[in-house]
């Protein structure tokens, strides 16, 4: 039988849309199969209407995955200072158990997370590729920094990645494409607050354009990319990877289309899929080459009950470690304003700048990103009380809000992992994923700096009395997550191998989150993701 | 990053219901006010005066007059209910049997002061609300408390209306800002 396409990619995220976009370009007949909804930017995104402050990113049939989690830790009494709480009700976390406020955040959709992502396009620090030889944790990448970086480049470039001139532990062979936005007067306090502390405080490099690129306009500052941008700026997956992948004519993307099966015989060679389409049909295609990325819950997942991979299949899960402090500056700074995380500190991002910990953290401006923007968060959340003087209180306020935020290098842990849940099964009756997380002594203290570290810098840029704080410590919350199908040279110690195929499986490759080694000092992972798919696609194609 | 879960609303579901847990509340709750609410709190189920229970569908008239309260007119913008902003709570409870039992056992208590919640004096209003927001967290009072006051003010908020004396009165887009 002649297969009609010479590839299927399962995800349309920074992984598989890098993927469909490499191979569309190298000449193969590729087919995106998605198990979300299409995203209309113009229709389904609501920052124009008046009611746009309780919009969040919206929700479509099919765009959002079930999970569940086990059970998890008890809170230990030493780290009550890194307790999720409010200025008002108090400890956000009312019982003696880590709780799952946030879960598992994501978007099923033609674009994956990065429809709802803030859109930082990091690099990942050299020096934190070699967790294993260096430091004696988590596992080495089997690629270098230099491997990627053309890789990189040429991600940047098609996005159009704007992004300051130092490049610090990062080293470019070109500079960005575009300059960096210019900070926001927010972000230009916590600067101050900053320097007062000895820190740097630098343009964060960010795919929003500055400048017009590929048919697209610059970001014109409104500080909602987490609620969908719709004027294209934002350098999502379907507006630029898929967008240029379907320009090439050789590219099919079906939306709401749940890959049940990778079908295979005796040998390991994959030789096509089975899908459930979004008429609820069973349907079968073939190709030679099938890449999943459908990210580091359910590509292990896929793994799992398609009983393919070795025994790290859904281990080694990491997640993102994060800190947020939120306070309320005197001087009004317009903090509504701006791109969001446009500036961030990388003074402790290397795995042994924090003393005594291994694993490093960045920090940066987290005002919009926390969603202090609107009225309906200063009411709800900022601004105490209520009746007459509660509005007062908040015209006084709007504007004054200043948020620091933390992401930090998270490790693999025995009790971290993702499996299938043995008596939950989704809609089409396949098992669900079941998500466990473990923080130890050794990501608590990380937590610990990041947390006294944003607290700081907050105070010396002039905040006073902080209004809330959340972290990782008692509330797993995840978008950024890692590690479950990792690459490596060994089939010993890694499900892939360092071209992302799976070890022993010539024609299968896993390309997101679930690849890397380890997660770097709090980089945001959509930029390596897409380097390291592309670098992943050419090695393939290379390959007799 | 895009934080997950960003309101203030705290994780109490390992803690004992409401519903079995809010006539003790109110008993071990302390001081005059105190005093006051577990009396009335009480009485406020079985003696209700028949022209004060709530119809079986409707929506308890303490709701409309405590969101008042938390948002009235003033100089630039109009009080909650113009906005009809008890309406749409009272629509958002209607969702869930436990959002209407709340809602109406704490209208019903409320409506067992005086003459009924409505009657009430400015400074007596007051007076029961800063108690119902320190109230401890198993009580149904301090429950509803939270849960009008995220709800009242996000409705209201959400509706331009509301943003006379803001230094921003449009959404986000399409015109985006210019930075400062």
């Amino acid at each position: 039988m002649s297969a009609r396409f010479d590839a299927i990619v399962i995800g349309s995220g920074a992984g598989g849309g890098a993927a469909a976009w490499r191979l569309a370009s190298r000449g193969a007949r590729v087919l995106v199969l998605e198990a979300g909804p299409w995203f209309d930017p113009s229709r389904d995104y609501g920052l124009a209407r008046p009611d746009w402050e309780v919009r969040g990113f919206p929700l479509k049939p099919g765009s959002q995955g079930r999970y569940t989690y086990g059970p998890m830790q008890a809170l230990e009494a030493q780290w009550d200072d890194l307790r999720s709480w409010h200025h008002e009700t108090g400890p956000l976390v009312q019982t003696g158990v880590r709780e799952v406020r946030g879960g598992y955040s994501h978007v099923r959709g033609v674009g994956g997370s990065t429809l709802h992502y803030t859109g930082e396009a990091h690099r990942l620090n050299p020096h934190a590729m070699r967790m294993r030889s260096q430091h004696g944790v988590a596992a080495d990448w089997p690629f270098t920094y230099a491997e990627l970086e053309p890789y990189y480049t040429e991600a940047e470039s098609l996005i159009g990645v704007a992004g300051p001139q130092e490049v610090g532990d990062r080293w470019r062979s070109a500079p960005y494409p575009q300059p960096a936005h210019p900070l926001c007067k927010a972000s230009r306090q916590l600067g101050q607050g900053a320097a007062a502390l000895g820190l740097s405080w630098t343009a964060n490099a960010r795919a929003a354009l500055s400048r017009p690129h590929d048919g697209r306009p610059p970001c014109n500052h409104c500080g909602g990319c987490n609620r969908g941008c719709p004027l294209r700026d934002k350098g999502s997956v379907d507006q630029t990877f898929i967008r240029r992948a379907l320009l090439t004519g050789r590219c099919e993307v079906r939306a709401r289309a749940t890959v049940t099966t990778l079908l295979h015989g005796e040998g390991q060679v994959v030789r096509g899929v089975r899908y459930t389409d979004e008429q609820g049909r069973a349907r079968t295609e073939h190709a030679g080459l099938v890449v999943l990325s459908a990210g580091a819950i359910e590509s292990p997942r896929l793994l799992l009950i398609n009983r393919i991979g070795n025994q790290h299949v859904g281990r080694h899960f990491m997640e993102t470690q994060f800190w947020t402090s939120i306070g309320l500056h005197p001087e009004p700074l317009s903090s509504y304003q701006g791109l969001p995380s446009d500036a961030i500190c990388w003074d402790h991002n290397r795995p042994d700048a924090i003393p005594g910990v291994i694993g490093g953290a960045r920090f940066y401006s987290a005002t919009l990103e926390a969603d202090c923007i609107g009225p309906v968060s200063y009411a709800t959340r900022l601004v105490e009380g209520w009746g007459a003087a509660h509005k007062q209180r908040l015209r006084q306020a709007f504007g004054h809000a200043l948020a620091v935020g933390a992401i930090g290098e998270s490790l693999p842990h025995p009790g971290s992992f993702v499996e299938l849940d043995p008596s939950v099964r989704d809609a089409l009756g396949m098992p669900v994923a079941r998500i466990h997380s473990r923080l130890d002594d050794m990501a608590l203290r990380r937590l610990r700096f990041m947390a006294q570290t944003c607290r700081a810098l907050l105070k010396s840029a002039g905040c006073g009395a902080l209004r809330q704080e959340f972290g990782s410590c008692d509330d797993f919350a995840a978008t950024h997550v890692f590690g479950t199908c990792r690459v490596g040279l060994s089939k010993d110690d890694s499900v892939c191998d360092d071209g992302n195929r799976v070890h022993g499986w010539g024609n299968l490759l896993v390309c997101d989150g679930s690849s890397f080694p380890s997660t770097g000092g709090g980089e945001s992972p959509s930029l390596t993701i897409q380097a390291m798919t592309l670098r992943a696609i050419d090695r393939f194609l290379a390959s007799p | 990053m895009r934080h997950p879960r960003l309101n203030a609303w705290p994780s109490l579901n390992r803690l004992p219901q409401w519903r079995r847990r809010w006539l003790l509340a109110a008993l071990v709750s302390g001081g005059w006010l105190g005093s006051q609410a577990r009396a009335d709190a009480a009485v406020a189920l079985a003696k209700a005066r028949p022209d004060r229970q709530p119809r079986a569908s409707g929506q308890p008239a303490a709701l409309r007059v405590f969101i008042d309260h938390l948002i009235p007119a003033d100089e630039l913008t109009p009080a909650a209910s113009t906005l009809q902003v008890h309406q749409r709570v009272w629509d958002e409870a209607s969702r869930d049997p436990d959002g209407v039992r709340l809602v109406r056992t704490v209208c019903q208590w409320l409506d067992g002061y005086g003459e009924g919640f409505a009657t009430l004096s400015e400074a007596e209003r007051e007076t029961l609300v800063v108690w119902m927001s320190t109230a401890p967290w198993e009580s149904p009072q301090r429950r509803f408390f939270h849960w009008v006051r995220e709800r009242a003010f996000t409705t209201y908020y959400s509706q331009p209306a509301s943003w006379r004396g803001l230094p921003v009165q449009r959404p986000p887009q399409p015109i985006g800002h210019v930075l400062d």
